[in-house]
């Protein structure tokens, strides 16, 4: 017991717990939606896009946080212009992510005189979450709970054939366009709890390992805000007594997760089984 | 009778491109109607017309039925795509998608929904499939999804886009007669197809497509020679099988044989 109540002596962990509960929650919720589009690479892509616009606001003497958030809304818009001119959604990610990536590196290199750290947007730093940030994750993560569960059937709709949504008369341009924005809410949001460079994997690995052994949307969903939450939770007690980062520990707590039940669970379930 | 659809003179331009001119096409409530054209005809473009997708540059269309009393009232079948098949959805999860637009702003279906969804299942005769993933359905049993999914909200006009194509014989032969009972229903159903002998001479109507509309009739009246030679720009003859008419491909016999 003690196991798990001592670090609560700390009160950093009590906080970083609520972020990696909330964060996990979070990105746990909208991953089933990435990897049933086939845009894994999208939580990378955003990520990366962020690295490079707080790049140019910090050298600007912009803040973090909104460094972050307008290149994650200039990167999805980006990307979504550069889809409509019929650029594979893959390729438009790329195209934007080390475009956006390539400019941040750029300015902060002719920036030189400026002492410039951004080793916790790289790593992320959950022992540093303050109440602040505590505030802002929970009211991003219950904005995020309310639009899904409001647009849950319609962005089902669209994301199962956005042709055929629409021709049914769902609004697919405007539902495709609200996702994105929570997805880059949700990059955004995740980057001080698991930094730039691992924050696509928990979008990912809940979603992933949850495919594996549920067969309906609805169920996938519940289960990969589960084992978000979980694998958050667990990752974090191993980053504190193991005195490792805590974005890597979470991310290797996932993977473990997600290779015992690709092992274990039956093969029926797995996806592109039946070509038609 | 109600007309369901009217398109008057109806152009559509994209640009230096203009796919659909001068179209004349009405049909009316209960019909079955088959549209044929080559590659590039303009076929998905007019069932886009009539999905509301595009609108029309020049000319008159009237849609008789389309959304009325608040109620989305058309539904669209598309082709067999691999995507669609392999998503983590059940039959009766795939089959309430078609009714998301009009259904409460909650996760969850209502009762009448899913009770709709079931009457749909029950209709296209799959209700045994309800609780199934998508990924364990054969190619026959996923159109029939598609087709439950676009009647889900009951609408009075069906959309199909090359529904036969990727499927076998037998299930085409089960299309066939599905869609003539859904039609004997009431049903207007519109549908696309590049198959001239085994869809298109078993429908009762055919439009031929080739940026404009070349004819119009039963299959007696429009598989001529003259007619396909403008609609598909290749010489086809055309033979008489217990009072169906056959298209013989000249140039794709003649090519065989050499």
């Amino acid at each position: 017991m003690n196991l798990l109540l001592d670090p609560f002596e700390y009160a950093f962990f009590e906080r970083a717990l609520i972020a990696a509960v909330l964060v996990g929650a979070l990105t746990g919720a909208l991953g089933p939606f990435v990897i049933v589009r086939r845009m894994a690479y999208i939580g990378q892509g955003l990520s990366q896009s962020v690295l490079g616009g707080v790049g140019v606001a910090l050298v600007y003497g912009a803040g973090l946080s909104s460094g972050a958030a307008a290149a994650a809304l200039v990167a999805i818009v980006a990307i979504y212009v550069v889809r409509r001119r019929g650029v594979p959604v893959d390729t438009a990610i790329g195209i934007v992510a080390s475009t956006m990536f390539a400019a941040g590196v750029a300015v902060i290199s002719s920036n030189r005189d400026r002492s410039l750290n951004i080793s916790n947007l790289l790593f992320g730093n959950i022992l540093g979450v303050d109440r602040d940030d505590l505030i802002l994750v929970s009211v991003v993560v219950v904005f995020t709970g309310v639009v899904l569960a409001v647009f849950y059937k319609p962005l089902l709709a669209v994301t199962h054939n956005a042709a055929v949504a629409s021709a049914h008369g769902v609004r697919s341009g405007l539902i495709e366009a609200m996702f994105h924005l929570l997805l880059g809410l949700a990059v955004v949001t995740a980057l001080q709890v698991l930094g730039v460079l691992l924050v696509a994997a928990t979008l990912l690995l809940p979603a992933a390992t949850a495919s594996l052994a549920w067969r309906s949307f609805g169920q996938l969903t519940a289960a990969s805000i589960a084992i978000g939450v979980v694998i958050g939770v667990v990752g974090l007690y191993i980053s504190y007594y193991r005195d490792i980062a805590s974005g890597p520990a979470i991310v290797l707590t996932g993977a473990a997760v997600f290779a015992v039940v690709a092992i274990a669970a039956p093969n029926r379930f797995r996806h592109g089984r039946n070509p038609i | 009778m109600t007309t369901t659809i009217e398109l008057s003179g109806v152009e559509v331009r994209f640009g230096n491109v203009i796919p659909l001119s001068g179209i004349d096409l009405r049909v009316e409530a209960g019909e079955l109607v088959g549209i044929v054209g080559p590659s590039g005809a303009g076929k998905t473009t007019l069932l886009r017309l009539l999905l509301g997708e595009i609108t029309p540059s020049s000319g008159q269309m009237t849609m008789g039925s389309a959304r009325t009393r608040g109620r989305r009232s058309v539904g669209y079948v598309p082709q067999l795509e691999a995507s669609e098949r392999t998503f983590p959805l059940t039959v009766r999860g795939a089959v309430l998608l078609g009714a998301a637009a009009t259904s409460a702003r909650v996760p969850w279906f209502s009762r009448a929904e899913k009770a709709a969804a079931d009457r749909a299942l029950e209709r296209l005769g799959i209700a045994d499939l309800a609780t199934r993933g998508l990924h364990e359905l054969s190619g026959g049993q996923f159109q029939r999804v598609l087709f439950a999914r676009a009647l889900v909200s009951e609408p009075d006009l069906v959309l199909l886009d090359e529904p036969t194509s990727g499927i076998d014989l037998a299930t085409r032969a089960e299309m066939l007669t599905l869609v003539g009972d859904l039609a004997a229903d009431g049903l207007t159903v519109v549908m696309t197809t590049h198959d001239l002998n085994w869809v298109a001479s078993h429908l009762p109507r055919i439009v031929c497509l080739n940026q404009t509309v070349r004819a119009d009739g039963t299959p007696h009246d429009v598989l001529r020679p003259d007619v396909l030679a403008a609609t598909f720009g290749a010489d086809m003859a055309v033979i008489d099988h217990d009072g169906r008419p056959v298209v013989v491909d000249i140039a794709a016999l003649v090519a065989g044989a050499r």
